[in-house]
């Protein structure tokens, strides 16, 4: 956080404006609400379907990878 | 300034155009296997989403209990699915291989598979329901910390003379 107020400083007073900082502070604020890990993971996985052939069924063992952690999830959450 | 301007509009109207979804994954699933995986991941996805907001201190009691129960629910119906798809597979690669005779079974064990996906599917969405009701109480500290990073800017504007 220090780092950060220091680089904005270092920006104001290269004469930025506050107007065009606010904008882009606001755009990367809203890129870490709307990007969280869960849409993140969702579009690997997108784009890991995608990766496959058409009409390609998985392995049992590409499964039985998913199940594995799927299973090492749900465990964590017991234990809570 | 100009081109900032307009790089930035640019850049909120595509962010706001890629929210992603699970319905996403299932248009690129065009086989059972592949929805199979799909859902065997979101499961996953989901489920440690589930930890990750529950591990956090100042999330509710209730809050956790809520996912536990859900996932009660969906852990038996995600080993049931993947025994659905061993058992299709199995068929499957038997009768792509030249046994005619298991083009019955096949059928059969294939709507079994999309039976569990269906079922994985709604105990999913309540897991996701649950996540985007908890993660509210992350975004609204992501918003106390915008409103604090906007005083500290507006401390340095004062500071430097802006």
């Amino acid at each position: 956080m220090e780092a950060f107020i220091m680089l904005m400083q270092v920006i104001y007073s290269s004469g930025w404006t506050k107007g065009v900082i606010n904008k882009i502070l606001g755009t990367a604020l809203a890129i870490v609400k709307q990007k969280g890990p869960v849409e993140t993971k969702i579009m690997e996985l997108v784009e890991r379907l995608k990766a496959m052939p058409q009409g390609y069924d998985p392995t049992e063992d590409e499964l039985r990878a998913s199940l594995a952690g799927y299973h090492a999830a749900s465990d964590a959450l017991d234990k809570l | 300034m100009k081109l900032m301007r307009l790089w930035l509009l640019s850049a909120i109207v595509v962010l706001t155009g890629c929210a992603v979804t699970p319905a996403d994954v299932y248009k690129v699933a065009d086989t059972d296997g592949k929805k199979a995986l799909a859902t065997i991941e979101l499961a996953r996805i989901y489920t440690e989403m589930a930890v990750a907001v529950s591990s956090d201190p100042t999330t509710a009691p209730e809050a956790v209990a809520a996912f536990k129960a859900v996932n009660a629910r969906l852990r038996p119906t995600i080993d049931a699915l993947f025994e659905a798809y061993v058992d299709y597979k199995q068929a499957y690669d038997a009768w792509v291989a030249g046994d005619g005779t298991l083009s019955g079974q096949v059928m059969i064990l294939a709507a079994n598979l999309r039976g569990w996906v269906g079922a994985a599917q709604s105990h999913i969405d309540s897991m996701r329901s649950l996540v985007a009701k908890w993660k509210g109480a992350e975004v609204e500290r992501l918003d106390r910390a915008e409103r604090a990073i906007y005083a500290r800017l507006n401390f340095v504007e004062v500071l430097v003379g802006g």
